[in-house]
Order: C-alpha cells, then sequence, then structure tokens
C-alpha cells in the first residue's frame, strides 16, 4: 500500500502542470487607418473582475506568441487567477510611446481551447496638420496688437486629421504662452500664460477625417511684449493626444490712463495753490517715462491757463510746476515753488516716470501719483482752464 | 488511510485524462474537450502543424517542458509555435470532437 501511495505522489507531481490547462486568446489586429502596421505592439489581457494588476501581455505578430502577422496569442490560464468557461475577458493594445492603442475588446472564455476576440483595429492619433495664431488683424502676419486697459481677443486654429473620423475626436484645449520666459505647462498669469480648457472643435470642416480647431485667449494689455507660442492640444476618444504650436509676436503697447482733471480749486492773485495729485496709470506692457507739455487755448500759447477776468486773462505755462516723484504738502514760497518743482513746458519734454507695466493680476498696482501746483500772477481772476498733455514714451530697461 | 484518499482522489482525477498509448495500440482516442496524452510507443517525430492538418478537429496542442509553455492553436491558418511531437512525451490536446489518432 505504501509503495501505491508513493507512486500516486510522484504521479502527481509530473502531472500537477496539466492539471492547469491552456487555453488560448487569440485574435486579429488591424492596422491603423494611417497605415501604421499592427506587428510590434502588445497587446494586454486581464480579467476585469479580477483587476488589471493580474494581467498577460503579447506582441502582436511574428516576435509575438503568434509567429504570424497581425495575430496575437495569449494563454489565460497563466494569470494568477487563472480562466474559466464564462469569464469574461479583456484586451486593449498599449502605448509604447507612439500613441497608437485601442479601445478595449472583450472575450467570452468558452471550451475547446481557445477562444477568437473579435478584430481590434489600431487607432492613428490625432494629427494636426497645422497651426496658427493671429488677432483680427491679419496683416502684418504673426503680430498682435493689444487695447489699452481692455483685453484683445486673439484667436489659435488648427486643422486636424483624424483617420478613425473626425467624430473620435473628443476634446481640444489651447495654450497661449510667453515663449521667453513661460511654457506649456506654467500656471496661467495674466503677464506670461493663457489657458482654454475648452477649444471648439468644429465638425462641419473639411472631409469626413477633418476637423478645425479653434481656441480663443483674452490677452490682457500688460501682457509681455515678446514671442508668444500658442500650442493647441487635441484629444480623441481614447486620450491620445497630438499637439502642435504656432509663434506671434505681441507688440509693445504704450499707453497711460488719467484722472479727468486737475483742480487747483480756488486760488488767490499772487499765490501759489496747494498740491494737487494727479494719478497717472500705466495701461500699456512696456515702461513708460512722461513727454508733458501745456497750454491755454491752442498748442503752443505760451500759456497753462486762460481765465475769465482780469487784465491778463493767462497764466504763463512756467507757472504751472509738477514733481513726478515727491510730494510737498503745505504752503510753499515762491522759491520752493521754483526748486522742488519742474515748469511746464508748451512743447513737449520727456520727463523720467520708470512706471512699470501691471504685473498683479489682482490689484493694478501700475499706478503712481504726480503732484501739482500753479502760481496765479497779479490782475488773473475768474474761471480758468488749460490743457495738460500727457504722452507716454518707452521707458529704458525693459 | 483516510488522511490519503484526498490525494489519492486527486491523484485519480489528474491522472483520468492521460492516455498510455500502450493501451491503445488501434489508435489514440481523443475525446471532445482537452486531452492529456503520454505517447509511450516509438514514431518518427512530427510537427505538430502537420498533426493538425490531418486531424482539423484538433484546436490547440500545447507541451510544456517545464521551464516555458509552447502552444498551438488551429486558428487563422495555425499559429503559435510548430513544435515537434515525440514520444514519451506529455501534451495536452484538445479537441472540438471525438478523434482518434493514428500515428503510425
Amino acid at each position: 500500500m505504501k509503495k501505491i501511495l508513493t507512486l500516486n505522489l510522484l504521479a502527481i507531481f509530473l502531472i500537477m502542470p496539466w492539471c492547469s490547462a491552456a487555453h488560448y486568446i487569440v485574435g486579429f489586429v488591424e492596422n491603423a487607418k494611417d497605415g501604421t502596421n499592427a506587428d510590434g505592439h502588445s497587446i494586454l489581457l486581464w480579467n476585469p473582475s479580477v483587476g488589471i494588476n493580474d494581467n498577460l501581455s503579447d506582441t502582436i505578430g511574428p516576435l509575438g506568441n503568434s509567429n504570424t502577422n497581425s495575430i496575437y496569442m495569449i494563454d489565460c490560464e497563466l494569470l494568477n487567477n487563472g480562466c474559466a468557461v464564462g469569464n469574461i475577458l479583456t484586451l486593449k493594445i498599449l502605448n509604447n510611446g507612439d500613441n497608437y492603442v485601442s479601445g478595449e475588446k472583450n472575450v467570452s472564455v468558452t471550451g475547446y481551447g481557445y477562444d477568437i476576440v473579435n478584430n481590434i483595429t489600431l487607432n492613428s492619433p490625432p494629427n494636426i496638420s497645422s497651426a496658427e495664431v493671429d488677432d483680427d488683424l491679419t496683416t502684418p502676419a504673426n503680430e498682435i496688437d493689444l487695447i489699452p486697459a481692455d483685453t484683445k481677443e486673439i484667436t489659435c486654429r488648427a486643422i486636424v486629421t483624424e483617420y478613425d473620423g473626425k467624430n473620435s475626436l473628443a476634446n481640444s484645449t489651447g495654450k497661449f504662452f510667453d515663449n521667453s520666459i513661460s511654457n506649456y505647462n506654467a500656471a496661467d498669469d495674466n503677464n506670461m500664460h493663457y489657458t482654454n480648457n475648452s477649444c471648439y472643435i468644429n465638425y462641419s470642416y473639411g472631409n469626413i477625417n477633418e476637423a478645425e480647431v479653434l481656441c480663443k485667449f483674452y490677452i490682457w494689455y500688460y501682457a509681455n511684449s515678446q514671442n508668444w507660442n500658442c500650442t493647441l492640444d487635441v484629444n480623441d476618444n481614447l486620450s491620445i493626444h497630438s499637439r502642435k504650436g504656432d509663434l506671434t509676436f505681441i507688440n509693445p503697447l504704450l499707453a497711460l490712463g488719467l484722472n479727468s482733471v486737475i483742480d487747483f480749486n480756488i486760488v488767490n492773485d499772487r499765490d501759489i495753490s496747494n498740491e494737487s495729485k494727479f494719478n497717472v496709470t500705466n495701461y500699456g506692457n512696456v515702461k513708460i517715462n512722461l513727454s508733458l507739455s501745456g497750454y491755454g487755448f491752442r498748442e503752443n500759447d505760451g500759456n497753462a491757463m486762460n481765465c475769465s477776468l482780469g487784465e491778463i486773462k493767462n497764466i504763463s505755462i512756467s507757472n504751472e510746476r509738477f514733481n513726478l516723484t515727491n510730494s510737498n504738502t503745505g504752503e510753499i514760497n515762491l522759491s520752493e515753488f521754483g526748486n522742488k518743482y519742474a515748469n511746464l513746458t508748451s512743447s513737449p519734454d520727456v520727463k523720467k516716470f520708470n512706471l512699470d507695466y501691471r504685473k498683479n493680476d489682482l490689484i493694478n498696482e501700475a499706478i503712481n501719483l504726480t503732484y501739482w501746483r500753479i502760481y496765479v500772477p497779479r490782475g488773473v481772476y475768474g474761471d480758468c482752464q488749460g490743457n495738460i498733455i500727457f504722452g507716454a514714451v518707452r521707458a529704458p530697461g525693459n | 488511510m483516510n488522511k490519503y484518499l484526498p490525494i489519492l482522489i486527486l491523484t485519480i482525477l489528474c491522472i483520468s485524462g492521460i492516455i498510455l498509448a500502450e493501451d491503445f495500440k488501434e489508435g489514440i482516442k481523443l475525446y471532445e474537450g482537452k486531452n492529456v496524452i503520454n505517447i509511450s510507443f516509438e514514431f518518427n517525430p512530427f510537427y505538430v502543424a502537420d498533426l493538425i492538418k490531418i486531424y482539423p478537429e484538433i484546436t490547440t496542442v500545447t507541451y510544456n517542458d517545464s521551464k516555458q509553455e509552447f502552444g498551438y492553436v488551429n486558428a487563422f491558418g495555425g499559429i503559435g509555435d510548430n513544435f515537434m511531437i515525440y514520444p514519451n512525451q506529455t501534451y495536452e490536446i484538445t479537441t472540438r470532437k471525438e478523434v482518434t489518432l493514428n500515428l503510425k
């Protein structure tokens, strides 16, 4: 009896591999519609009820188990949990880095040693054949002119070829960024980086394999004057994406914003007004200095103001003075008036102001105060009005 | 004795599919489904693809040399490893229906 048992145990040892028999899952993979060969790609098999971590793979074609073009062959019994009649197994082609994958296919395990999966087609990734970016002014090309104190709409446009049919395009995103100091993955910042997560896909465009992608951005006036890159990313229904970009240049924008008037209030003749503060805002995208000039009634008339009463009825241009950096409050005498304030001139004179452009998306910090006083000479009365011309001049250093 | 009973039953179950060719000199009878055979008489080795050409009822043939599994599937004109069938080796053969192999 002991001898019989020993023989039986030996038989178990020898035969055990055959107690878990082979069962093959086989199938045909059609080449991608853009012509890419399926052979050499990897296909993964798993039992979804167990989880994808217990999986097997094969190389499609002659380098794989099947030794045959376009065919794969996987023994599902080699899964850690094996496979049994009635199991539903899932297969898909893995992305080996070339973006050619497939959707998932299911197969039911039956008897007779193997099961054939319905044909799988290698998916073609979407291909962006052209991309361009511009504003509403297409001439000159590749230049964008911003709008002072406002946003400018720009459009990135791409033509996408999708050999699996344009309807397999799922969504598109776009990024528009300063190509010199930002990059595709950077965070949004109005100076240098914009994102549109829902670009419009125009399925009516072109033939059955073509679509147009339109991605709009609203660019603030203080976006850097640099080369900018608009990159569009198009995803298909298998989350395979294609990306392409185009460069453009955002032109310098010299612009400033002012309060409506400088009001000196009531000033007696032979008196110097109190200091009036006047805000200057940089509404462009470069650092600015100020070009200043003034006139009473018409340009170059030598006056700062014309008045309604009195013998002279004019205030000379030299009596209106400013300080672009420091405030001097309180009463001052004529000597201090001359020393602490620069006089306005009839012809434009560029003064150093160095007002940088806006860098803060939440608060407009590109504002500087200027300080103004006027001396009313003897014999001038009534209401006085004049004009100050503010000009923005690009300051060195940006 | 009782504690060896499960082992004995398992052993009988596992070897029930083994057909020793010596017992079937007229031919090797394969039943529908999976069969594990060990052909113990001498014959000239042949390729598994040739076996399937003669017996298209066979759907798969698998050989395991304890290091690696070799499989041949009767689909798409025959795919997999076209390995040699030798005497005294164990093979798993799956058939669609009952078939008798005459190897001599």
